[in-house]
């Protein structure tokens, strides 16, 4: 049973404030927080760790199991994941009144040594009587249109926007048209509801500060509503409306004296409330918070989202705040009343758990994984018991010693971290400094060299340029051909040129020919290109003549106005002339 | 029908007509069908805990479940898709919510800053001023802030400091004061900006931003004493604060403890490595402590976080031209001259430079530069003047003297200036040749 050790806590701390009790790492466990308590389910005096198991993420199958020691004495099964339970007295003075209640969907179940004894549920909400009205004549009718009904719900829906409306119709509309008639006939006689959702559950004492007192069980829903219910009936005493679901509450004090409930809400709302006045709310937090738990000293604490610890007074001042490292999971307050110290222990992902009083860390449980949950209080015969869940599903149990001091606030966690990595001047080697050494010696020698070499990269930089800026010019986007022949006997000739645009738009404008010539009198030399039509060959006439007996070669240059590279070139020789025939 | 508190969640069934004619049936029990919200909590408890892949995979659960009508599953995953930087997605998913519930002011609200973070900043606007109109009754802060920060952006500072200023009525949080003194000083208006600054701090003496911030607005006005204290009062707070490390070393450095800002930069150090500021006030602090090879080192490697910088260039260029290395020292001083074009300090040390790789010609060059930028500059005359003879244009040295001298009357300068420039003058009207005046070291600016 007590298998594998965990290494804990920290150096340099002295010994261990922790006794190691239990580590299961196989216990398979997702556990949330608020899913653990530790309650003398039998009255027996000997309390048991009660944990909300919600089975894997897929398969839904959630269980309340009790703990006796590292062994599991119950189980029971729940049809949805409970939001939270919780376990109080609900008689003062009588160990045997423990109750234990465990929040489900919209109602809250009560065991009584852990048998079901009570379920209580929540308010319905109020339908919009349009919705109703459509109900109740479907109920009304023998023979039901499903047609018409749909027609009319989705009327609805579109009118009213599907927040308002109840998971009956929601689910009506999105069925197959097939399967609507059943489900109609199967709906359609039973009242109409809509069902309110329990978001967080707790418990604040009713009147008495002995142990065992009677508590109240406190319910947040998603509707925006706290009630606090009466512990024997289960009926509700107080009703208070907030407009914004509450995601957790921290009870501080008497219900039907001065006890307040502070309630944190889903966007970093807070605010408190007592018995007969309205919520008032406190400045907004930066970021949605993770836990709330109070401090004896009336103060609060509050982890939240951005990875702070936020400790406010009792009248919602913000007193401190710390900075926690890693991602906080969890945070829940170790009251130590024998030295007057109210802790609080911060589950991180990647740090342990940080022990804090008040602003100064001044301990760490290390633990294998992660945690997820924990709850502090009496487990078993012993009052000082912490009781965590990891990430992982292992359990673990540790006590405290009671000789642990958490007085000396050790300073060294406040100090910066001096020193803690050395500081590094990067180094020069000795090659630098040979080559300081050469260059105050050579310093002009050196510029020359690198003047030199800098000026004849900008060189090859811009012949480069000036090649690719060439290349790149290539015959355009509008391709032509040009095809050249000599007519004529000689020593005059006649250049025909046939130009023949193959694209199927006009000819780019700004064309010209020119002529190369050698030992040849071309006349004209340039001459402008008109523009092309598509597909058919202009004619261009040059006049050549050759300058003496030898033959001669034009080179005919097509080329762009302002393009340094021809788009075309073709060359014709021009031979030599025979002799002139006398006649 | 009855729906109290009291009854328990169950409705009192009223003896209907279809009742009565169903009664065979009513043995037979029909599932209630649970409410959409009732894993709500289960979503935002993983989301809370930063475990987005579980919370995407439950949403996802969710949605199908409800044929996409879960209102805080659509907003969550809009949270979630924010944060993943998909703010297209993330804005449709806000969208679904607000179709499913449009009285939900957090709807509207993530809706407009989706639109403020994808910068159409008018369209935000019109959203902001919507989610203003459903929460009439209880004015929000946030949107007001919000508000102002769109107006900031659209460049109506009118506008954004009415709304920020109807932000400050509401709320003690620092971030609309911070806002509102960043506007004044857009509008150069230090004062205000002063008092708002002030303002956000007796409202939150922890604000770390608001302290640093109003220190180094101290500091631009030159009231060192004052940036001192609040410099001082981040660091209390937040002992690893290297926004207010820096500037505390600064001044530190300023007043010639060089060792003690040394510390503080090592601290610095080790939060922001890769500093290119912090790595080029360490090398000065060694330059000035003459540690001259780790000042290179350390300036080397600002140079080499940022090369576009041009302190760590021109600080560079100034080490080597007085650790004798004017080759090197010309090239950084080059860098320095061609990210700053304005600033006549460097063209002033390249000149030296070249003058000492005997490139006379350049030197004048970048010096009759230096001196168009800054013709006053009792340096850049002296050092003008001393090339020109040297390039034997003594008529024209000779009037970069006179102007010399005249400002020599106006303003104090340098007795090692004025020595030289009667020296120079001497040799000019002795009109002997080739001899080089000594040229000032030059005491510069370690700036930061």
């Amino acid at each position: 049973m007590h298998g594998l050790r965990a290494d804990h806590n920290t150096g340099g701390l002295g010994t261990s404030r922790w006794l190691e009790a239990l580590w299961e790492p196989a216990a398979r466990l997702y556990t949330l927080p608020n899913a653990l308590d530790m309650l003398d389910v039998s009255g027996d005096g000997d309390a048991r760790l009660v944990c909300a198991d919600l089975g894997t993420l897929n398969v839904n199958s959630p269980k309340i199991r009790v703990y006796k020691g590292g062994d599991q004495v119950t189980e029971h099964n729940m049809v949805d994941p409970p939001c939270g339970v919780v376990g109080f007295y609900t008689e003062n003075g009588e160990p045997q009144s423990s109750v234990l209640a465990v929040g489900v969907g919209s109602s809250v179940y009560i065991f009584k040594n852990m048998r079901p004894y009570f379920k209580y549920c929540l308010p319905h909400i109020d339908i919009h009587p349009k919705e109703r009205e459509i109900w109740h004549k479907a109920g009304l009718d023998e023979e039901l249109n499903v047609l018409t009904l749909a027609d009319e719900l989705d009327l609805l829906l579109k009118e009213l926007g599907a927040g308002f409306i109840s998971p009956r119709t929601l689910k009506f509309l999105s069925m197959d048209p097939n399967l609507r008639v059943s489900f109609a006939e199967q709906y359609k006689r039973i009242p109409l509801v809509k069902s309110n959702a329990l978001t967080a559950i707790s418990v604040i004492r009713r009147d008495s500060w002995n142990d065992p007192a009677s508590s109240c069980l406190v319910l947040g829903t998603e509707f925006g509503e706290a009630l606090i219910l009466d512990p024997r009936t289960f009926s509700v005493m107080d009703k208070h409306l907030l407009e914004w679901p509450p995601v957790a509450f921290a009870c501080i004090g008497l219900w039907t004296g001065d006890g307040k409930i502070l309630i944190v809400g889903r966007d970093g709302k807070i605010g408190v409330i007592k018995r007969g006045s309205p919520v008032k709310l406190w400045e907004k937090l930066p970021s949605p918070a993770v836990a709330v738990s109070p401090l004896n000293n009336e103060g609060i604490a509050v982890t939240i989202m951005d990875g702070t610890l936020i400790g406010f007074s009792s009248k919602g001042i913000k007193i401190w705040h710390v900075r926690v490292p890693g991602a906080i999971l969890d945070s829940v307050s170790l009251p130590v009343p024998q030295t007057g110290l109210s802790l609080l222990a911060v589950s991180t992902a990647g740090y342990g758990i940080r022990v804090y009083d008040g602003k100064h860390h001044v301990d760490t449980l290390k633990i294998m994984e992660p945690v997820s949950a924990m709850k502090y209080g009496k487990m078993g015969q012993e009052e000082r018991t912490m009781a965590m869940v990891t990430v992982g599903g292992g359990l673990c149990v540790k006590i405290l010693k009671r000789t642990a001091d958490f007085s000396i606030h050790n300073a060294i966690s406040n100090l910066p971290l001096n020193d803690g990595s050395k500081f590094l001047v990067p180094k020069k080697t000795r090659l630098f400094v040979e080559q300081t050494i050469r260059e105050r010696s050579e310093a002009k020698k050196i510029h020359s060299t690198f003047q030199q070499g800098l000026l004849r990269l900008r060189l090859m930089v811009a012949k480069k340029v000036v090649e690719t800026l060439n290349d790149s010019q290539g015959a355009g986007p509008h391709p032509l051909t040009m095809e050249a022949t000599v007519l004529g006997l000689g020593p005059n000739y006649q250049i025909r040129i046939l130009l023949t645009n193959i694209s199927d738009e006009l000819s780019d404008t700004d064309l010209y020919i020119v002529c190369r010539t050698e030992n040849t009198n071309v006349k004209p030399r340039v001459m402008d290109v008109p523009l092309l039509p598509s597909g058919i060959p202009i004619p261009i006439v040059l006049n050549a003549i050759l300058r003496s007996r030898i033959s001669g070669r034009v080179e005919i240059l097509l080329c762009k106005k302002s393009k340094t590279k021809p788009v075309a070139v073709t060359a014709v020789i021009l031979p030599a002339a025979e002799e002139d025939i006398e006649i | 029908m009855a729906n109290n508190v009291l009854s328990n969640g169950r409705i009192q069934q009223q003896p209907i007509i279809s009742q009565r004619l169903t009664r065979n049936e009513k043995g037979k029990k029909v599932l209630e069908i649970p409410a959409i919200e009732s894993k709500n909590w289960l979503l935002h408890r993983h989301y809370t805990r930063h475990e987005y892949k579980t919370c995407k995979i439950l949403i996802d659960q969710e949605l199908t479940k409800s044929n996409g009508h879960s209102e805080y599953a659509n907003y969550l995953k809009g949270l979630i898709l924010r944060r993943e930087g998909k703010i297209q997605d993330s804005l449709n998913c806000f969208q679904a919510a607000y179709n499913i519930n449009s009285t939900n002011v957090n709807n509207v609200k993530q809706i407009a800053k989706s639109f403020l973070i994808m910068g159409s900043h008018k369209h935000a606007v019109d959203i902001f001023l919507e989610a203003e109109k459903i929460l009439l009754k209880t004015p929000d802060w946030e949107i007001y802030f919000n508000l102002g920060e769109c107006y900031a952006k659209l460049n109506q500072l009118h506008e954004a400091k009415k709304y920020l200023r109807r932000s400050i009525e509401l709320t003690k949080n620092e971030l609309p004061y911070i806002l509102l003194s960043r506007i004044y000083l857009l509008e150069d208006n230090v004062t205000e900006a002063q008092n708002a600054y002030t303002a956000a701090l007796s409202e939150n003496p922890e604000s770390i931003e608001a302290a640093t911030e109003l220190g180094l607005l101290y500091l631009k006005i030159g009231d060192v004493q004052r940036a001192f204290q609040q410099f001082g009062t981040a660091i209390a707070h937040s002992p690893n604060c290297t926004k207010a490390m820096l500037p505390i070393a600064y001044i530190i450095q300023n007043h010639q403890e060089y060792d003690v800002a040394l510390s503080k930069y090592k601290l610095a150090a080790q939060s922001i490595p890769e500093s290119y500021i912090l790595w080029n006030n360490i090398g000065m602090c060694f330059y000035s402590k003459q540690k001259y090879v780790a000042a290179i080192s350390c300036l080397k490697r600002a140079h080499y976080l940022n090369s576009m910088a041009f302190l760590p260039a021109y600080n560079l260029g100034m080490v080597f031209l007085t650790t004798g290395q004017p080759a090197s020292a010309a090239i950084y001083l080059c860098a320095a001259v061609s990210t700053d074009s304005k600033n006549p300090m460097p063209y002033l040390l390249l000149g030296l430079a070249l003058k000492r790789l005997d490139d006379l010609e350049g030197a004048e060059k970048v010096l009759q530069k230096a001196h168009a930028l800054s013709p006053q500059d009792p340096l850049i005359l002296i050092n003008y003047a001393i090339i020109l003879e040297a390039q034997g244009k003594r008529n024209i040295a000779a009037e970069f003297l006179t102007a010399l001298n005249d400002i020599t009357a106006v303003i104090d300068v340098d007795s090692q200036i004025t020595q030289t420039a009667k020296k120079l003058s001497m040799k000019i009207q002795l009109e002997r040749t080739n001899k080089q005046g000594e040229e000032p070291r030059i005491l510069n600016s370690d700036e930061v």
